[in-house]
């Protein structure tokens, strides 16, 4: 039972992570508290269903659930959070807010309010492993997300590319002044964290069958929470706190029955975290 | 006045106190607080339960309600003095779950099912009449406005705006942050407990579903829309955001995403509200004036 509680911990952990790390790379390279982030999300499982719908392949699914999700996603930051960069981040923080508002309803009068499910489910059977049972749709999930993490950090930290996205993240102008095209390199992070936000909406409606238009609301709150555990920019933490917080929810709830609700106990640890160390988990080894 | 028109103008009320209260965290102290639905609730809480539980009267719940709001909102500013600008947002957020998740799930708070029953004012032993309860709070909408335009004036609201602009020039000028941060918190959660005795009162049954983050939004939104920092500002934008709901019933399918690109918009085009500094109202008076 409780190593059961484990791999499902880990299992909506790996999806969270896969929206957190994408959000601290935002954060980490505009300052931007990007909450329609769980918008791309949910455009990345709608892209997905309707997909796997007209294909029945996961492949191409996943293709366009990742591609629609990075269109989505620079048209944001070029159309709302570009221009008020020079502003104070409180007012792109609630331009965020409306643009995710906006999505998840528009969503709601195109599609309709109801659960869409899946045609076939997408992966059925599970495997035994001694006393555990892991169903194909969770292996699935894992191996995703852990195959995209390894990807994600390839990409951030054994690129030229990746270097030049810590750098941008760093400082701007001084980026600029060593002629890396900063306007390109934040488009191209936003393209990339927003393909990942759209895989994870696929993930979690194939993981639970089922996808509506505000499948977006716990995610979008959720993922701040474990930034802020991971040290707000840091790719590592994001990923570190991810885990632990699906891990935390599932073994809270499901062995321990705390009685409070699901969603406050990601906030709850995060208040506790700030407490004892507001620079998160990566600063607890870092001296 | 029809009675429509009545409860219109009450829930307008209600709202311009806690826009007005917000104002005197984000506008004035500049600190973001994006979970000021949280100290409503407590507000609106403390006193439901105090006269339904310990049949306390009206006028003695309320003040304790308002006490009570402002010891937990110095104490919730106590941990958000740690953390400044982004991660007090997310805080404040997080403050907002964590206290609608409370009383959501423990029965002393009415759990899922809400708290019924709470009084209506009364006068010599009869329920007052509707129009008695606006006058109220419109009195008390004059108070918080009074309070608003003397902290502003004050050397208090001084000091708070030196570390709004520039929080490390003020402590220099040895103005302790952390004292007018948690003075402002005070102010701003003792106001938003009295919008909430006066929400629980006229409603007369609360649930946790009444004070969830989207509220938050929403009054976080009247401050912004209207102008923070000003005292006009908050008072029409909840006037627009109270009304416009209702102005929009029509197409309400529509109203939710009207309201999100409203949002969008605004803080795209008016950054800065439409009674602030460069805001279009005092461009148009400016613009007349000059001709």
């Amino acid at each position: 039972m409780f190593f059961q509680q484990i791999v499902n911990g880990l299992t909506i952990g790996g999806v969270y992570a896969l929206i957190a790390i994408g959000l601290a790379l935002v954060y980490g390279i505009l300052r931007i508290i990007h909450v329609a982030h769980a918008g791309v999300y949910v455009v990345g499982a709608y892209a997905g269903l309707y997909v796997f719908m007209l294909t029945h392949s996961f492949m191409i699914a996943a293709l366009a659930s990742m591609a629609t999700g990075a269109v989505v996603g620079v048209l944001i930051e070029e159309l709302v959070y570009t221009p008020l960069l020079n502003h104070s981040p409180i007012i792109s923080l609630i331009a965020s807010i409306g643009v995710f508002i906006s999505i998840e309803e528009g969503i709601r009068l195109i599609f309709g309010p109801y659960i869409k499910s899946f045609p076939s489910a997408m992966f059925s059977g599970e495997h035994h492993l001694g006393g555990l049972v892991v169903s194909n749709s969770q292996a699935v999930v894992l191996l995703v997300s852990v195959a995209s993490i390894l990807f994600i950090w390839f990409m951030t930290e054994k690129t030229r590319l990746g270097l030049a996205l810590k750098a941008v993240s760093e400082d701007i102008e001084m980026a600029e002044s060593v002629s890396i095209d900063s306007r390109w390199m934040i488009m191209l992070a936003f393209a990339f964290s927003s393909a990942f936000a759209g895989l994870a909406g696929l993930l979690v409606g194939a993981y639970f069958n089922s996808v509506y238009p505000s499948m977006g609301d716990v995610p979008a709150y959720k993922s701040l929470a474990i930034i802020v555990v991971g040290g707000m920019s840091n790719i590592w933490g994001a990923f570190f706190a991810a885990l632990i917080i699906g891990l935390l929810e599932t073994i809270s709830i499901g062995v321990f029955n705390v009685p409070l609700p699901r969603d406050s106990l990601a906030f709850i640890f995060m208040v506790v975290m700030l407490l004892i160390k507001p620079s998160g988990i990566v600063g607890i080894f870092k001296r | 006045m029809s009675g429509y028109l009545i409860t219109l103008a009450i829930t307008v009320g209600i709202y311009m106190i806690l826009a007005l209260s917000l104002n005197i965290i984000v506008g004035y102290a500049g600190q973001i607080s994006l979970g000021h639905a949280a100290f409503w609730a407590i507000g609106a809480y403390s006193f439901a339960i105090l006269t339904t539980k310990y049949g306390l009267g009206f006028a003695g719940s309320a003040v304790l309600a308002v006490v009570i709001t402002t010891l937990v909102g110095v104490f919730l500013g106590l941990p958000s003095l740690r953390v400044s600008e982004d991660f007090l947002a997310i805080t404040t957020i997080g403050i907002n779950f964590i206290v609608q998740g409370i009383f959501n799930s423990f029965d002393y708070f009415g759990g899922a099912m809400g708290i019924g029953g709470i009084p209506f004012p009364t006068f010599r032993g009869e329920m007052i009449s509707n129009f008695a309860f606006m006058s109220i709070v419109y009195g008390f909408v004059a108070i918080t406005i009074a309070i608003s335009y003397g902290f502003k004036r004050s050397w208090a609201g001084l000091a708070s705006f030196a570390i709004k602009d520039d929080e490390l020039a003020a402590s220099v000028s040895s103005v302790s942050p952390i004292r007018f941060k948690l003075l402002s918190f005070a102010i701003g959660s003792a106001i938003a407990g009295v919008s909430g005795v006066l929400y629980a009162s006229f409603m007369s049954f609360i649930s946790a579903a009444d004070f969830s983050f989207p509220v938050s939004v929403t009054i976080l939104a009247m401050v912004m829309v209207g102008g923070e920092a000003t005292i006009i500002g908050p008072i029409f934008g909840s006037i627009l955001l109270v009304i416009l709901p209702e102005v929009f019933r029509f197409i309400h399918d529509y109203r939710m995403l009207l309201y999100g690109l409203l949002l969008v918009f605004m803080m795209r085009f008016q950054p800065d509200g439409f009674f602030g500094k460069r805001g279009i109202v005092w461009g148009i008076i400016r613009r007349f004036s000059k001709a």
